[in-house]
Order: structure tokens, then sequence, then C-alpha cells
């Protein structure tokens, strides 16, 4: 850039720094007036746009430049830098292309399009820059960009890859290495993975050894890649000789007894035992005998250290299963309670334990197990002191997980577990030391939670257990097992603004918003916090784009810093941010959500904001999407804590997954209808792809209630059976909503179809004894969403409406039946709502005005009376559309029918 | 007890319980690619025996000279899997990983109330070297710490037997101070 040319440019500059982005359109736009070619002021005024979210505007004006063909390294940068804000990097590579074709042998444009193809994933194209920059310079670090390329060229088409791509990066790798045998280990790495997909894991094993020690790989991740590769080989004797290497360094780590044994048991010869005082370890001997294996757990276990002690348990159980009966050691359950006499003061023993707890299935080896815990209970109830209490928390976390509460009791004996949990729960933190007091009374508090609030709990035990934990958290507040538990159990009583508050002490963000984007947001919905669930859908669409450029250029870094095995995880993590399925979830309820909370003069606009969902539709994914949840965060101590982890996930996911596309076929609908087009072909692909599907969605109901408001983000799926279990009622819903504006529909059907869902919803949120039903709030939701949604395909906004009504004189009938059904579910409300305010009434005159009923009561009104202000405006909008002469309806055809 | 493996992306989406700890810090997706990316062999996580993430660590080597040190970014530990050795046994692969790469000390930045950790930070053989003024930033949410100081804590490697790089010569320096240093 000449001087003349930057000092006119450093204004805009200065401005773009300041974030002044209003002035840079300014000044570009003075300084284009006088000087019309200079494109780098129209990329920054493009910049600017970007910035102040005028995209289309930006595109327009970056095309301008691009046919103009831009050299100068200032303009290619800015284009660059606009292209990757706009998530288009697939522009990028155009301009270098370009640039190159006038300076060929530009070092700097070569290196900058090798990135650009980076971006794009074009391994082939990248491998081909990288070629011509190796002629030009020489540079080794270009050469192994050249192998990396080929590397990732083969791993995408893997027959291309045997054929001809590893076999040449190998080549390149063994040329270069030739030439400066100095190789970092990010190189070595690469040569490693080339080795590996050829199927030369001897050979990679042979450079392991003899790659110069702690220079390229530290002893652990050697030892670790080495039993990679005698994995890949099935050589078990090999990866034996290697856990028994690990387990003399490091005898307390269990993972790699339990490798050892994994490995020796299937090499098994010899099943006797024979006591050997002077045993010693064989280091580079395989082990093959029983004697062999108890040999090297007695040389190596101390009895301070856990690792051998849980060995020693895993192996009397594999024994046992394989019929050998000899051992020097004493029997699993007697193994089991040495442990915890040992170790159960520390709150990792119960983790522990659950690895060898697994092999219990005889069901009298767990009552014999349950016994000598019960009775070792008793003797530690007796004692005091925060190590008694400490091993109290571990045994009760054992006898949960054995479900001893669930076995019969003898006769005359009483079960005082849960009251004793409850007792420990509500101890104070004095005498304890740091955060272990907390650790152990927030264990009471959950153990409480999951005994009370099962199955079958009743509103009164939810109750309990939310007392339980918030009098934990006030004494506790860092405690975030009781504070998800407590969320939860809030959002399950209906009761929102507890919950917000709840959770907000978690203090989650970045990628939490990802990962736990199950908690909490999808209650927003059901529960009419209609505001906040906007605020948060947009915060998150931000979220994406920033995180999906980032991790795009942290790849170019990547090639950059020669760290080529980072490429591929983090195109991983990419493809996990672009097709996160929280990400659909909030961009399609954020469109939704312009719907449901646009003024009613706004409305009057519906075509325009019809257009603009439109556009946003394009760019959400919906297939192939990935859920990035994490359903672990709150463990519990239960023997199928991570099945119904799993089964949460997998159900979630089903549920997540058809509400995505049950709600872009209701966007995509109305959009259609705003075009003109016909939406026949669409019903019928929501039929199928939606309706039809939704029965093959598994739904437990036997899920804790604990668990049960994180199985969804999808209320409506989660809680209105229309979808979830009934064929013909999903056909209802689709009829109200998209179907209902093809005119197939009386009127009167309408009507009637839509009666059903009312009362299903009445039954659901009014429980048989005249109460309201908390817990099935989003019912009322689900209904209120349905109604937007018909409303808007009644609005004089939606042109094709007016084609349908022209043609149709029962559209006019229609609306009325919509105004009807908006009155139904308006009487609905009413009736909630009186039922909330004696619900609050009665809990007020018993507790105290803060008291958690209360708090919850009153957290109810204020949903129905959200709800209710949302239908107030829907039946206004209604009657506003009934009045409003449509541009293009024949007055004197709807004169004769009336 | 446990398994030490390297930190990969996929694990940001999993250390949730690891990071419901209120003073481990939840950084942008950003930060924890940039370790990642440039000093992979620094990012550790420890797993239980049943696969529970436990703990991780995650650091760098920086500095020129004799200034050329591993630093200790974060380092947390699971409340479940406390007091069993834990932080010990990360902290010692990351001086383990920084002696290989011929750094001569070690560094870290604690709290100057968190006496828990500055207590284990000093059996593990560290000492403080200075404070920086104002080095943590208050969090928003209710019960965060509010603006505090920090202790810079080294440990000598091999390659400083007599521990030279430990004496200080300011003992209190401000947060600009530290970069302009580095």
């Amino acid at each position: 850039m000449s001087g003349t040319v930057e000092r006119k440019l450093r204004p805009l500059y200065d401005a773009l720094d300041n974030l002044n982005n209003k002035q840079v359109i300014q000044r570009a736009d003075k300084l284009l007036k006088k000087e019309k070619d200079l494109h780098c002021a129209k990329v920054l005024k493009a910049l600017a746009l970007v910035r102040l979210m005028k995209n289309g505007e930006a595109m327009s004006l970056l095309n301008e430049v691009k046919e103009c063909f831009p050299l100068d390294e200032s303009t290619l940068q800015a284009m660059c830098y606009c292209y990757k804000e706009l998530l288009c990097p697939e522009e990028i590579p155009f301009l270098y292309e370009t640039a190159l074709k006038y300076t060929p042998n530009s070092e700097d444009h070569l290196t900058q399009l090798f990135m650009s193809y980076v971006r794009v994933q074009e391994y082939k194209k990248q491998q081909q820059v990288a070629t011509k920059l190796v002629k030009l310079t020489s540079k080794s670090a270009y050469s192994y960009w050249n192998a990396a390329s080929l590397f990732l060229m083969g791993k995408e088409n893997p027959e291309l890859g045997k054929m001809m791509c590893f076999p040449l990066a190998l080549k390149v790798i063994e040329k270069t290495k030739e030439k400066s045998p100095e190789v970092a280990e990010e190189v070595f790495r690469l040569y490693l993975d080339v080795l590996e997909v050829l199927g030369e894991n001897r050979q990679a094993l042979q450079e392991l050894e003899n790659c110069d020690r702690n220079k390229l790989i530290d002893d652990r991740e050697r030892w670790r890649l080495k039993l990679h590769y005698g994995t890949l080989l099935g050589d078990t004797e090999m990866c034996n000789i290697l856990y028994k290497e690990a387990i003399v360094n490091e005898p307390d780590s269990y993972s790699y007894f339990k490798g050892y044994f994994d490995t020796a048991f299937p090499l098994l010869t010899d099943t006797s035992y024979t006591h050997n005082e002077d045993f010693e370890i064989t280091p580079n001997q395989c082990d093959r005998s029983v004697s062999d294996m108890t040999g090297l757990l007695l040389k190596v276990s101390d009895g301070i250290m856990r690792g051998p002690e849980l060995a020693k348990i895993d192996l009397v159980m594999r024994l046992k299963e394989l019929g050998v009966e000899v051992c020097p050691f004493a029997s699993s359950n007697l193994l089991i309670l040495d442990f915890v006499q040992k170790f159960g003061h520390k709150m990792c023993c119960y983790d522990d334990l659950t690895v060898v707890l697994g092999r219990l299935t005889a069901p009298e080896d767990k009552i014999e197990l349950i016994t000598l815990l019960e009775d070792y209970r008793v003797t530690v109830k007796e004692n005091n002191g925060t190590k008694a209490m400490a091993r109290l928390a571990t045994l009760h976390m054992l006898l949960h997980h054995l479900e001893s509460y669930t076995m019969p009791l003898p006769e005359g004996k009483v079960d005082m577990s849960l009251t004793e949990i409850e007792n420990f729960a509500n101890i104070t933190l004095e005498g304890w030391y740091g955060d272990l007091g907390c650790g152990y009374i927030e264990t009471f508090a959950a153990l409480y939670t999951w005994r009370q609030c099962g199955t079958n709990a009743t509103k009164s035990d939810i109750v309990s257990a939310i007392k339980v934990l918030t009098a934990k958290l006030e004494q506790a507040p860092e405690s975030a097992t009781c504070r998800l538990l407590a969320t939860r159990l809030y959002e399950h009583l209906g009761g929102i603004g507890p919950a917000v508050e709840t959770y907000g002490g978690l203090d989650t963000k970045s990628v939490q918003l990802d990962s736990l984007a199950h908690l909490l947001y999808p209650s927003y919905l059901s529960l009419g916090a209609f505001n906040r669930a906007d605020k948060h859908a947009r915060q998150m669409e931000s979220f994406y784009r920033t995180n999906e450029r980032e991790v795009l250029e942290y790849i170019v870094k990547s090639y950059l810093a020669g760290k080529f095995n980072k490429v591929p995880e983090l195109f991983n993590l990419q493809e996990s941010l672009s097709r996160s399925i929280s990400k659909a979830v909030f961009a399609l309820d954020k469109i939704w959500l312009s719907f449901i909370l646009t003024t009613p003069v706004a409305w009057q606009n519906i075509e325009f904001l019809v257009t603009a969902a439109k556009d946003d539709l394009s760019m959400i994914e919906c297939d192939n999407l990935i859920d990035n949840r994490d359903y672990n965060c709150n463990e519990q101590c239960s023997p199928r804590a991570a099945e119904l982890a799993e089964i949460q996930k997998n159900m979630s996911f089903a549920h997540d997954s058809l509400y995505v596309r049950m709600r872009r076929f209701m966007i995509e609908g109305i959009t259609a209808l705003v075009s003109g087009e016909d939406v026949a072909p669409l019903l019928e692909r929501y039929l199928t792809e939606v309706v039809e599907r939704a029965v093959e969605i598994p739904c437990r109901g036997d899920l804790p209630v604990y668990l049960m408001m994180s199985n969804s983000m999808a209320p409506w799926v989660q809680y209105v059976p229309y979808l979830g279990t009934a064929v013909e009622q999903a056909h209802a819903l689709s009829r109200v909503t998209v179907g209902g504006e093809q005119g197939e529909y009386t009127g009167k059907e309408l009507l009637a179809e839509f009666g059903k869902i009312v009362e299903i919803t009445r039954g659901k949120v009014i429980a048989e004894d005249g109460t309201l039903e908390n817990s099935n709030l989003a019912y009322l939701s689900c209904l209120i969403q349905c109604i937007c949604f018909t409303l808007i395909c009644y609005s004089p906004g939606v042109s094709a409406c007016r084609v349908v009504r022209k043609k149709k004189a029962l559209a006019e009938a229609s609306l009325e039946d919509l105004k009807n059904m908006i009155l139904d579910t308006q009487k609905l409300c009413e009736e909630c709502k009186s039922l909330a305010v004696v619900f609050k009434l009665t809990n007020l005159s018993i507790d105290k005005e803060d008291s958690v009923d209360s708090k919850i009561a009153s957290s109810v009104e204020w949903t129905i009376e959200n709800f209710s202000r949302v239908l107030d405006k829907m039946a206004n909008l209604a009657k506003t559309f009934s009045m409003v002469q449509r541009p293009g309806t024949v007055v004197k055809k709807q004169g004769k029918q009336s | 007890m446990c398994t030490l493996r390297p930190f990969t992306c996929k694990d940001i989406f999993r250390f949730n319980r690891v990071n419901f700890d209120p003073l481990t810090e939840n950084y942008g997706i950003s930060f924890y690619l940039q370790y990642l990316v440039n000093w992979p062999e620094y990012c550790t996580v420890a797993e239980s025996p049943s696969g529970q993430m436990m703990g991780y660590i995650l650091g760098k080597s920086e500095g020129q000279g004799e200034n050329w040190h591993g630093h200790v970014t974060t380092l947390t530990v699971s409340s479940q899997f406390r007091r069993v050795g834990l932080a010990r046994t990360l902290m010692r692969q990351l001086e383990q990983i920084s002696d290989n790469q011929k750094c001569y000390f070690v560094d870290l930045f604690v709290r100057i109330s968190n006496n828990v950790a500055i207590g284990m930070y000093k059996n593990f053989g560290y000492s403080v070297y200075r404070q920086i003024v104002e080095y943590y930033a208050g969090g928003s949410a209710p019960h965060s710490p509010p603006d505090e100081d920090a202790f810079d804590m080294r440990k000598a490697l091999s390659r400083d037997p007599e521990g030279k790089t430990l004496i200080a010569k300011k003992k209190v320096i401000r947060t600009e101070e530290l970069f302009s240093s580095l």
C-alpha cells in the first residue's frame, strides 16, 4: 500500500479499532465519492456492515470488489477477514488464486492460499499448493504440510489413501527426514500415524524404540503408544508385559491391573496356586498362571494403596467366575468390606468400588454384602468424628447402589436409613474441614433426594427434598449437586422463578451453554418465560457463530505450529458445534419466539417477519445432528446410574431431533403460505418424516422424578402425547397448524380437532381431585404455541391465505373458530389461574411467605398469568384480523356467501 | 489411583462436574484450543477407574533465557476426588514435561486467600516468589470471589540446581508489569 493510500485509509482503520462502525461507513462513503476504485475502502465499509449485522449489504459490496480482482495485500487481508466473519471461508481461495496469477512465486500468497484451502478441507488442493511451496523454497516445513495434506486426503478417501496418499506421505516424510534428521515431536507423530494407516505397526513400534528417549515423547506417552500398537497387532503377550511394567512403576493405578488381568486371563495355562515366598517379578516375561498374578499383587501391595486392594477384589471375582477357588485372598465380599474399612473415609471410595460392584450378579452374594455393610454401618454409627461420618456416607452410597432399601426387612426390624440420611443431610458444617465436609453433607442431601423422589414421588415428597437441598445450599452455596437437583425439582413443580434463581448460582458459561443446554432452558418455553428464552436463544446464536469461526482459525494455527494430529480433532470439534442439536433448537426457537413475542403493530408486517424467518431457516442444519450434551454431570449412586444417563440421553436426542424437524416443518409451512406455494407436498412430508416417526420414539415413564426435567429440550414432544404416543393426535395437531390452511378441513372439523387437544390438556393440567397439576403446565404452553402457529396462518399479511380465502368462503368461518379456540384456552387458563391462587393461599396460610411452597405457588401463578397475557394478545389479533379488509379479497363474493 | 491421558477437544464437553467448582474458571473455547494446539503435551486429564473425569491440568512453556519455564495455567480436581494425591500426580507430570523441555523452573499463580492450595503447593516444593496485585478479576455469580491478588509460586527444576530463579527482584508487582516481563 502506498503511503498516500495508507494515509487516506488510516481514519477508517482507527474507527474500526474503536468499534465506531457507523463512522467507518460515513468516512468510506466520503472517500469513495472522490476515489471510486479504492477497493480497500469498500472492503472496510463491508467489514463495518458485517459488524452492524448487515450481512446482505456487506456481501454485495464484497462481490463488487471481487469482480475487480484486487491484488493489494491490505484489500486481500480485509476481504479475507470479512469472509471469515461472515462464515464464508469458501470465498477466500478465489482471492488468492487470482492474486497468484499475477504473482505466481509469492510465498506469502501461496501460504495464504494453502490456509484458505485448509479452512474448507480441500486436501487435494492444499497438497498441490504445498508441493509448489516446497519447489519454491525447499523448506522442510512445507514438505510436512504436503505429507499432512496427503494423510488427511487419504483419511477422507481410504481407498485412494491406501493406493496413493499414504505411501506418498510416507515417502515425503522419509525423504525430508533424510535431509534434516532433527524432527519435532509433531512430525514424528505424523510419521507414526502414517505408518499405522499403512498397517506398519511393527515398524511404528520399532521407531518408538529407536527415537531419542525423552526428547520426542515422554515415557508415559511412549508407553501408551506401545500399548496402542501392541493392541493393534493383537500381541496380548506384549501388552501383558507392558501392563506389568506399568504396575511395577505405578502400583497404585488400578487401570493397569485391569489391563494386566484382561491380557493375562486369555493366556492362562496354569490355574493352580502355589505359595512362593521368594516370588520375583519377571519384567520381560508374560504372566500365564494364577500364581504369577497373585505373586505380583502380593509383591506390590502394601495395604495403603487403593489400587492393589481393588485389584485383589477384581482378581478374586474373575477367578470365581472361572470356577477357580484357589487364591490366597479372602472372599470378594470380605475384601470389599476390608476396602471400606481401610478407605471408606475417602470420598472416592464409592467410585472405586463401582468398578467391581458390577460383577456382583448372584443375589446371594449381594444379600451377603448388604448384611456385612449394614453390620459395619451400625458399628460406625456409634463412633464420632469426621472419619466416621465420611465412612457412613460411603456406606450409605454403597447400600443405595445395592438397593438395600428395596430388600424385605427381617421381622421386627424398622428401616431407619432414610431418617438417618435426612438427619445427616441436615447437620451443620461446624467442625468439618474445608470442602470435604461440604462434600459429605451434599452426598447425604443427594441420597435423600434420590430416595425420596423416585418414580412414584408425590408433591410433598418433592417439596421435602427441595427443603433439604435448599437448607444445604444456604450452608454451602458451592454445592453443584444440590443446586442441580433443586433446580430440576423446582422445574418439575412448575416453579420457574426459583429454578432460575437456584440454577443461576452455577454461573454456567462458554462451552457449558452448549453441553448443558438441556438444563433449565427447556423450562423457559414450557413455563412461559418466553422473553428469557428469546434472549438466551439470541445469545446462543452469537456463541455458535463466534466459536465456529474461531475453531476454524485454530485449524490453520495447527498447521502453522506443525501440530498436524490436532487437525482432524479440531474439524470434529467444529462439526460438533455446527451440527449441535442444541444449536438447531436455539435457532428454530429464535424464529418461533419472534412470532410469539412480536407486538400487535408488527404483526401487520407478518409477511416481513416470515420472510426473515425463511432466510434464517436456510442457515439451520437439521440433519445428522450431534449431541454434545453432558448427561453425566450429576452422577447418582444407583446401579442403573450409567444406564439411566444413557436412556435419558438417547430419549432426549430422539425427542429433540423430532422437535427440530417438526418446528422446521411448521416454519417452512408458514413461509410456503406466504410465498403462495402449495403446502400439500410439505404436509405429506411432514406426516411421514415427523408424525409417523413420532410413534417410534421411546417414551419411558419409569424415570425417577429428579431426572424428568432434563429429558428433553422439547416440551412439545416431551409432554404432549399428541406426538409422543398417538398418531391420530399428531394428525390433529398438524391439521390445526399447517394442514388447516389448506382448506381441507371445515371450520367445524378444525374446531372439533382442537377441542380434543384442549380436553387432553385440561385432563393433564387439572388433576382428578380438582387441584392444579403443576408438573404438567407445559401442556398449556404447547397449546398456546399451537394457537400461535394457527394465528399466523390467518394473518392478513399471509398472502396465500388471501388466495385460499378467495376460493373458499369457509375461511371467515374458520377465523371465527380460531377465536373460539383462543376463548376456550383462555377459559382453561382462567381455571388454572384460580386453582393456582387457591394453591398459593393454602400454602401461605401454612408456611412463611418465603417458603418453598410459596415460592413455587407464586411462580406458577406468574406462569399462568404470562400464558393469559399471550392469549389476550392473540385474541386481540384474531379480532383485528377479522376486521381487516384483506387486499385481494372479493368483497362482493363474501357478501353473497353471507 | 488414576489414569493420566492427554486432554482432547472432546473433553471440553465433558468437564462440567469438575468445572462446577466455584474456584475453577470456565474459559471460552478458544482459550482451551490455544493450549491444545500449542502445548498439547502440557494438557492432561486424570480419569477414575470407572471412567469419570477426576481432574485436569493445563499448562505451557514460555520465556527466554533463564526465564524459560513451565507454567501451570489450570489445575483442578473434582470435589469427589480430593485428598487422594491427584493434584500431586498431575503436577509431577507437568514438572516432568518441563524438565524434559529443559525448563529452569515451573511457576503458577494462586489466590492469596486460597490457603488450602497455597499449603498444598508448598508441600509440593513451591515457594512464594512474588505477589501480583489484583491478578484475579471477580465473577458475576452471587458466591463468586471478588478481585484478588495472586501469589506467583515457583519450583526450580534440575536445570537450576541452586534455585537462582527463585529469587525475585521485586516482591510485589502489578499485573501490567507481569506481562511486560514475559
